[in-house]
């Protein structure tokens, strides 16, 4: 993959990124008429192929927020047209490096040392890039590594990078502003978490800890005197993503494994720690080759409140035993009534 | 939406790689984002912790359904007895 020595910081430079998709999703709906009129047999997916294709190459030039906005979306993959999503879960592996001289000006910034005199090796270029970070493997002896660094000049363009973002939220998602300011406060507070990698580390070791009892799920220790706040060192963890895990064919009681703990990990940060790893794309996790869940990237925490915790769950107490139509119109009803009912 | 998602919860174990209960909530999010109703309203829907926890809710059951695992689906135990 391409490297990038620099990313497009400035509002201006962004905004012009973001005007060429515009101009280019634009282009692919003319393209995708004028070719309908030759081959009536094209069809919508088509065009939502070149669409996602298209804002997900300008995202991913930006890395940052915009690009944690990509991923927001592809997660919500119901609300979603196929073409976007598939093309959007490339965003939560991997996005275009930045070069090993920034990863090196970044070291000295922080350390007043480069990567090569904290660590015997340091790989040239990254293992995997997060939406606002990369990660390089690095060892000492025989211990291994995996050090994150973030994208500079993250944190500074969350802001503007939301606003330029909006247009596009709400064409893709189809919702009205008003909606979108109602959640774009909750994300721009997220984000700006996201980029504080002290905060991580502590969320991480907080609930790493808390959730060490549960069976089959593995997390990284975290080394503070070789982190700070734009560089997190924890463990390296081995393993599969869970798309190579399904490739390598594993059994159903392998899968069975994984999703229950996967399954346990959830339920008790939600019902006992009220506190939620928030971002549970696949990229997060590594499946381990002794069948272990591993748990990386505690970026995104939401702390679940009191009253909004009570209103949301008091609906899975109640038992339901009713038909399946009966069961839909009170799922479409629902939708309208419980969201304004809880509103708080 | 909530009950939907909240189906999972009513059984003891839940089979996720159910393609017909995730083509139920691909459905669901269909009619809503085209339902004029909502594109049209002026207020805000929905508590903004929803957001959060709804897209974590949503990213698990997906990872769950790629899987295609079947899991033991355990509920707090407020959630046990009928108050």
């Amino acid at each position: 993959m391409k490297e990038l020595n620099n990313i497009p910081t400035s509002k201006v430079q962004r905004a012009t990124r973001f005007l060429k998709t515009g101009v280019k999703v634009g282009g692919n709906y003319m393209k995708h008429y004028s070719r309908k009129l030759f081959d009536p047999s094209l069809t919508k997916e088509d065009l939502h192929n070149d669409n996602a294709t298209d804002i997900y190459d300008a995202l991913s030039e930006l890395k940052g927020s915009a690009l944690k906005v990509a991923q927001m979306m592809s997660m919500d993959k119901n609300l979603l047209p196929k073409a976007y999503n598939e093309r959007f879960t490339m965003a939560q592996y991997s996005a275009p490096p930045l070069s090993y001289p920034l990863v090196v000006k970044t070291f000295k910034q922080v350390f007043n040392k480069g990567p090569l005199e904290i660590f015997e090796t340091f790989t040239q270029s990254a293992k995997n890039a997060a939406s606002i970070g990369q990660v390089h493997q690095a060892t000492i002896a025989d211990k291994t590594y995996a050090v994150k660094i973030q994208y500079p000049g993250v944190a500074d363009s969350v802001s503007s990078d939301l606003k330029i973002v909006r247009p596009f939220a709400i064409r893709l998602l189809n919702i009205s502003e008003k909606e979108l300011d109602h959640y774009m406060e909750e994300v721009e507070e997220k984000l700006l978490e996201e980029t504080d990698y002290v905060l991580e580390i502590n969320r991480s070791e907080e609930i790493s800890q808390a959730c060490a009892h549960i069976e089959d799920l593995v997390f990284p220790t975290y080394y503070k005197d070789l982190s700070s706040a734009r560089i997190i060192t924890m463990d390296w963890l081995d393993g599969m993503h869970l798309k190579e895990f399904m490739a390598s064919n594993p059994t159903e009681e392998e899968r069975n494994r994984v999703g229950q703990a996967l399954w346990d990990f959830y339920d008790y940060q939600i019902h006992q720690l009220k506190k939620v790893h928030a971002d549970p794309h696949p990229g997060n996790f590594i499946i381990q080759p002794n069948g272990k869940l591993g748990v990386i990237d505690f970026g995104c925490i939401k702390v679940i409140p009191e009253h909004f915790y009570i209103n949301y769950f008091a609906l899975i107490k109640k038992d339901m035993l009713v038909d399946e139509d009966e069961l839909n119109r009170i799922f479409y009803e629902l939708q309208f009534l419980s969201d304004s009912d809880t509103e708080s | 939406m909530i009950r939907l998602l909240g189906a999972p919860f009513h059984h003891d174990e839940f089979d996720f790689g159910d393609a017909a209960y995730f083509q139920q909530i691909f459905d669901l999010g269909e009619s809503i984002s085209n339902a004029k109703e909502f594109r049209k309203s002026k207020q805000a829907r929905g508590s903004r912790h929803g957001l959060y926890i709804n897209r974590t809710y949503f990213g698990l059951y997906n990872i769950l359904h790629d899987l295609k695992a079947k899991v033991k689906t355990t509920k707090p135990d407020w959630a046990l007895v009928e108050v």
